[in-house]
């Protein structure tokens, strides 16, 4: 079997279909398809932005309707955006901080594994509860996290770059495992997911709830860096680009104090 | 076959800085198939309307100053020849515009002193070189040292990857700017690091490029700007 025309008929096919969108079509043919690619990480980054907000300000109004059909289904779909923005943010962090110039075949693992991500936490939201002992599940992705993190780290912060630049680069990578880790936990869990956790008293109930503010933290700051980041590219005044900074900042403090309160109060 | 003539439609976005007003003018011409966009701007002046304003030089794709927009596509008139045109775009009909990096002057010109200012910011000059020692009568590059960023040096800032960039103009100096100083970081005989550095690592420099790679998609002279961006992200200037 001959995997490279099998690969190539994939894409040349996935290609042909997109190229029939017109907005696709124009942007592909004359800015790069790379463009295009910019543009969903910004667009799938502003969703999660907005859905973690939102799942902050309702954090127990979820919690206690959780088993809706209809929020599950919204979960997997929102697990798509996810999955795109965390691993083209990987493919991003290699071309730019380790000089990975491979991108054709980067951009394919991107679509590769979002895919298998996202069929895989299907099965599992299919499939239900796996009795997988809350401690151990999170002080295995929360080592793989501060590995991944770490070799960002090292390799970032004696450069030059602005603090805040490298925080969100170390957070992204940290994010990375993190993130889907806590989407993967939802469906592995029988009861709601972070009660579950709080459950656990001692020395291991104090670890998962540092676990959850570190990731709190993390995905409140990589939100809001990403959203005046992309607010920058289009402010000329360097005044209203310091009062949209304060706004940002603003908000993002309160939703850490809604969600420190929410994890806090569990 | 090489006496082959296409019935060619150029819709071209006009502007008239007297009355302010835009609108879109169509010419139809018939062309043969190796004419340049220059070639076509020029019959319009001579045998169709000689009110349309555009610009060039060199017309060798050295200048840079024929930069528009042919189609949404940023690239240059005089290298475009009408059968790749219909090639590429698969189609006999043309929608000009003026390139979007500073403000239209007339038709498909726009003001290019304001364009430079950024590229100016950037200096685009070795600010100051190693010094010499009397025995030494000039300075020497290694070639593998050369060989990393001679690429670079071929940019003819005509800003068709400022104007592919997503990250607009109001905040950034822009691809060809920013890699104009990434070249002479590069330079083993630039001293004014500091400086250049500043530059760099500013809110104006290379945080706002998100490697979307237009510019290395755009680039009439082929260099893969992005890259050199990349390497000023990564901090590797020097082999």
């Amino acid at each position: 079997m001959n995997t490279d025309v099998i690969k190539s008929n994939i894409e040349a096919s996935l290609i042909t279909w997109l190229k029939k969108i017109p907005v696709i079509s124009f942007y592909a043919g004359t800015r790069g398809w790379f463009y295009l690619i910019s543009w969903s990480h910004r667009i799938t980054g502003i969703l999660l932005v907005i859905s973690l907000w939102a799942y902050l300000y309702g954090f127990h109004a979820l919690q206690a309707s959780q088993k809706l059909f209809i929020l599950a289904l919204l979960l997997w779909i929102l697990a798509i955006p996810m999955a795109f923005h965390g691993f083209n943010g990987a493919r991003l962090i290699l071309y730019e901080c380790f000089g990975n110039r491979n991108d054709d075949a980067m951009i394919r693992s991107v679509f590769a594994l979002s895919f298998i991500y996202v069929i895989v936490f299907g099965m599992l939201m299919l499939m239900g509860n796996q009795m997988v002992s809350p401690f151990l599940y999170w002080v295995i992705m929360f080592a793989q996290a501060l590995v991944v993190a770490y070799g960002v780290a090292t390799r970032i912060l004696k450069s030059r770059h602005s603090v805040l630049w490298k925080m969100q680069r170390i957070s992204g990578s940290f994010l990375l495992v993190m993130v889907p880790a806590y989407f993967l936990f939802i469906p592995l869990n029988p009861s709601p997911e972070i009660e579950a956790n709080f459950l656990i008293t001692g020395i291991q109930g104090l670890f998962l709830m540092a676990v959850y503010i570190l990731l709190l933290l993390s995905a409140l700051f990589h939100a809001g860096y990403g959203v005046w980041s992309v607010m920058s590219d289009y402010l000329a005044s360097r005044n209203l680009g310091k009062g949209l900074a304060a706004l940002v900042t603003f908000i993002t403090l309160i939703f850490a104090w809604i969600g420190l309160l929410a994890t806090l109060s569990v | 076959m090489y006496n082959e003539i296409y019935d060619i439609t150029l819709k071209v976005k006009r502007y008239d800085p007297e009355a302010k007003r835009t609108w879109v003018q169509d010419y139809n011409l018939k062309a043969g198939r190796i004419l340049r966009f220059t070639d076509l701007f020029r019959r319009i002046n001579n045998e169709l309307d000689p009110s349309l304003a555009w610009n060039s030089s060199c017309e060798h794709a050295q200048c840079g100053t024929c930069a528009v927009q042919i189609n949404g596509k940023p690239l240059l008139a005089c290298e475009l020849l009408v059968e790749n045109a219909v090639a590429q775009f698969g189609t006999s009909v043309f929608k000009v515009e003026p390139i979007t990096i500073a403000p239209v002057v007339r038709d498909l010109i726009v003001d290019l002193e304001q364009a430079y200012d950024r590229v100016h910011k950037a200096k685009p000059y070795i600010i100051d070189g190693a010094k010499k020692s009397q025995a030494q009568a000039e300075s020497q590059i290694l070639p593998r040292d050369l060989e990393r960023y001679v690429e670079a040096t071929r940019c003819i800032n005509c800003f068709c990857c400022a104007t592919a960039c997503i990250s607009s103009h109001k905040g950034f100096l822009g691809p060809n700017a920013v890699m104009a100083s990434i070249v002479r970081l590069m330079d083993p005989r630039e001293q004014a690091r500091e400086e250049r550095l500043d530059l760099l690592y500013s809110e104006e420099g290379i945080y706002r490029c998100h490697t979307s790679k237009a510019c290395s998609f755009v680039c009439p002279k082929e260099i893969d700007v992005a890259h050199f961006i990349a390497l000023a992200k990564e901090g590797k200037f020097k082999t």
